[in-house]
């Protein structure tokens, strides 16, 4: 469904992804785990078309979308839900909720979508038409991952979707991931809770400074004494 | 007492955020608050601060009532805080933004900027001194607010949610800095969702849950708490 080959990423002069080639097959969660700074957000990122490498291809069903923008990306089913929300402050819940299923195909089935939005996520129900900024930390995650599922994805990319949530609902969101792909959606995982992610992926490749350095099944990635030393604590 | 939190309410319209809230912090404690999310965790903090004025209800530090006075007058007084999304000054470099804490208390350039490379030093973000902001990775933004908050020399630290996004080898390093930082002589309330870090770092955890404290004790008997399992954990956390 989606091969990265050999792509390098440049921020500036610095080189954040060195020569990356992973891919993610239909119907897989494929986690990417990492330290910080490791390239995990770039890497992702590059994928939904905010970077652009320097060289290497990407290609999505098939097809080559290295140099396509976002939007049309997302208008294809490749939809990024970004690290540290970036919702629109000053809009209700409900406008956020609907510029997702902007793109593509996705404005047609807008009501069914938001109506297992709300399933998943009865507080955004309550609170659609509240501003986003009089969200909590938390709930305004909850409305990022909300509006990235309005635009129906086939490949959903997930940064960090548990930063900054409570216990219960880590495991609810984790939850949601693992039904979103039961029902269809294959998933790009990046996640700090490299155990709970890895648990839950089929696959695993793990980033260090800018290069992958591992990949296996989730199971193989969590007994290897290098990950669990350095990003288990174990 | 070093901070007193007296019966304290805020409401937003008609949501009460936080509802009625009374508890102590004794100098050289290090105090976790958790909760669900929209519990009113950062309202609490922004209440303490001065970001925000109280419905109802006091808050007094060293004695002294400071509940109405401005965030600068909070932090004057020894209060400092972090912000759970980090707003540093991009186009700036780690050293200057650092060093906006430092001038706080010491208006000479050259103090304010050995102050900042000490602290930058012990937060380890001494190799991204020159970098500007912007291009930090998040978990450097997140302690560059601890750097920025140390700069105008606490006695009491808020942090809210500074080792979110950190995995578990990186949350272990800053819990030994947030202990340092202790040692050092600063109190410490720290809201955080991690359950490995405020369990191992808390003396004492506050839970708040719609707006109102539900419970406070030491770390196990917190998360062995039915209301906090049921409300917030979801499963019963095991303290190794």
């Amino acid at each position: 469904m989606l091969k990265i080959e050999n792509v390098n990423v440049f921020h500036g002069d610095v080189q954040a992804l060195k020569s990356v080639s992973m891919t993610v097959e239909q119907g897989e969660i494929v986690a990417l785990v990492g330290a910080n700074a490791a390239g995990k957000s770039t890497l992702v990122n590059t994928v939904a078309g905010v970077h652009r490498p320097r060289q290497g291809r990407i290609w999505f069903l098939g097809e080559d979308i290295t140099k396509l923008p976002g939007h049309l990306l997302v208008g294809r089913g490749l939809v990024l839900i970004p690290e540290g929300r970036h919702l629109f402050p000053f809009m209700s819940v409900m406008d956020n909720l609907q510029l997702g299923c902007y793109c593509g195909e996705a404005r047609k089935h807008q009501e069914a979508t938001l109506e297992g939005v709300f399933k998943m996520f009865p507080m955004l129900a309550d609170r659609r038409e509240q501003l986003a900024v009089s969200l909590s930390g938390g709930e305004q995650q909850m409305c990022a991952i909300a509006r990235g599922l309005m635009a129906r994805p086939k490949l959903l990319i997930l940064d960090e979707p548990s930063l900054g949530l409570a216990p219960l609902m880590v495991q609810k969101t984790l939850d949601t991931v693992k039904e979103i792909n039961a029902a269809g959606t294959t998933v790009l995982l990046v996640e700090q809770n490299v155990q709970h992610a890895l648990k839950m992926a089929h696959r695993g490749y793990v980033l260090e400074n800018g290069t992958i350095v591992m990949g296996g099944t989730g199971q193989e990635l969590l007994n290897n004494p290098h990950l669990k030393k350095a990003y288990l604590g174990i | 007492m070093l901070l007193e939190v007296k019966e304290l309410t805020r409401t937003f319209g008609g949501l009460v955020a936080v509802r009625d809230v009374s508890f102590g912090i004794e100098s050289g404690e290090i105090v976790g608050l958790i909760g669900p999310n929209g519990a009113g965790k950062t309202t609490l903090f922004n209440l303490v601060t001065g970001f925000l004025p109280p419905t109802r209800g006091d808050v007094q530090f060293e004695g002294r009532r400071i509940s109405g006075l401005l965030p600068n007058r909070v932090c004057h007084r020894g209060i400092g805080r972090t912000f759970q999304m980090v707003k540093p000054f991009g186009n700036m470099t780690t050293l200057r933004n650092a060093m906006v804490g430092t001038f706080f208390r010491d208006p000479d350039p050259r103090r304010a900027k050995r102050a900042a490379e000490e602290i930058l030093e012990f937060l380890g973000l001494a190799r991204c001194r020159e970098a500007l902001a912007k291009n930090l990775t998040i978990a450097d933004r997140k302690r560059l607010e601890v750097a920025r908050a140390l700069g105008t020399q606490p006695k009491l630290l808020l942090l809210d949610e500074t080792m979110a996004g950190l995995n578990p080898t990186e949350v272990a390093d800053m819990l030994g800095l947030l202990r340092e930082i202790r040692t050092r002589g600063t109190t410490l309330f720290v809201i955080e969702h991690i359950m490995a870090a405020i369990m191992a770092i808390s003396d004492r955890i506050l839970v708040l849950h719609n707006g109102g404290l539900i419970t406070q004790g030491p770390p196990r008997q917190v998360a062995n708490d039915q209301a906090v399992i049921d409300a917030y954990l979801g499963e019963r956390y095991l303290i190794a």
